[in-house]
């Protein structure tokens, strides 16, 4: 390879060796090429990091009506077969839940009928966030199964 | 020599750019909360209601056997010799349902067909233009009697 000036019938003067990093065409070296991925690596990765951050603390406790309904079902409050009203309390007081839940009622009715059979749990406040569900079953009170809705409310 | 090292510091360049967008992409799509998709839960309601209301013993109070008996057997029971007594008493048994089915915004009403004559409870919505769910159950082998419980929203 040749070093220095070479000329040519158009008085253009090109240089090209070693100490010339830049050429005709491109924009920047290899060097200059590393540099550019690393500052978009950090712009990236500032960027991913205020996503993230932001994404965390807007996101709050969420309320699994799921794992309620799952928790109910084990402990024989909800089943697909008859209910048995006396005994409920008994079950009730051994429910396990959820470390989010503070206080959950629930209560049972006569389907048609607002007056409830039987309430367990205390009264939920006003001022929290709740959910909640109904839940059609049979109960027997009595000997006598009768169709009933199951209401659970959890905050 | 320098031409073909500022090829290859480009080419490098744009790999990483292409792979640093994919990435970022792909950590948008984990991070970001998905929202979850909406399901129609109408059916599951509708066959919910009309297996507990089946399964309820017929209201009675009388003492008799029959005040022990499901709603289901009961209809197969009365299948040959369907009195007006009979249905009253279907009727009772059918009525707290729809009532409740009512006061959750839905309009709902059951037909029961026994050898081909319907018999209906409750009242069928008048609107024609929207979605009717239905629960149809067959209480016979021969399926002579069956019953079908529709709900509107």
């Amino acid at each position: 390879m040749a070093y220095g000036n070479v000329t040519f019938s158009s008085a253009l003067t090109v240089r090209w060796g070693r100490g010339d990093r830049k050429g005709n065409e491109a924009v920047g070296g290899f060097l200059e090429s590393i540099l550019a991925v690393m500052v978009v690596i950090t712009a990236s990765s500032i960027f991913l990091v205020i996503i993230s951050v932001g994404a965390v603390q807007e996101r709050p406790v969420e309320m699994d009506m799921d794992e309620i309904t799952y928790s109910l079902e084990l402990h024989g409050l909800i089943s697909d077969d008859p209910v048995p009203l006396d005994g409920l309390g008994f079950r009730f007081d051994s429910l396990s839940l959820p470390e989010w839940v503070n206080g959950i009622n629930v209560s049972y009715r006569s389907m048609g009928n607002s007056t409830p059979l039987l309430s367990l749990g205390g009264a939920p406040p006003s001022d929290v966030p709740m959910i909640g569900g109904s839940f059609p079953l049979l109960i027997t009170v009595d000997g006598r199964s009768s169709p009933a809705m199951m209401e659970v409310r959890v905050w | 020599m320098v031409m073909r090292k500022d090829r290859n510091g480009m080419a490098v360049l744009l790999d990483a750019m292409l792979f640093l967008m994919v990435l970022m992409v792909l950590g948008a799509f984990v991070i970001l909360p998905s929202g979850s998709s909406v399901s129609d839960d109408t059916p599951r309601i509708v066959g919910s209601f009309h297996s507990v209301m089946l399964k309820g013993d017929v209201p009675g109070g009388d003492g008799s056997s029959v005040s022990y008996m499901s709603l289901s057997s009961y209809i197969v029971l009365l299948q040959n010799d369907i009195t007006s007594a009979g249905l009253e008493r279907i009727g009772k048994a059918v009525n707290g349902t729809l009532v409740e089915l009512d006061s959750m915004g839905y309009d709902a009403w059951w037909i029961l067909y026994i050898d081909g004559s319907a018999h209906t409870f409750g009242h069928a919505s008048a609107q024609n233009d929207i979605p009717i769910y239905a629960d149809d159950r067959i209480l016979t082998e021969n399926g002579n009697v069956r019953c079908t419980l529709f709900m509107t929203i």
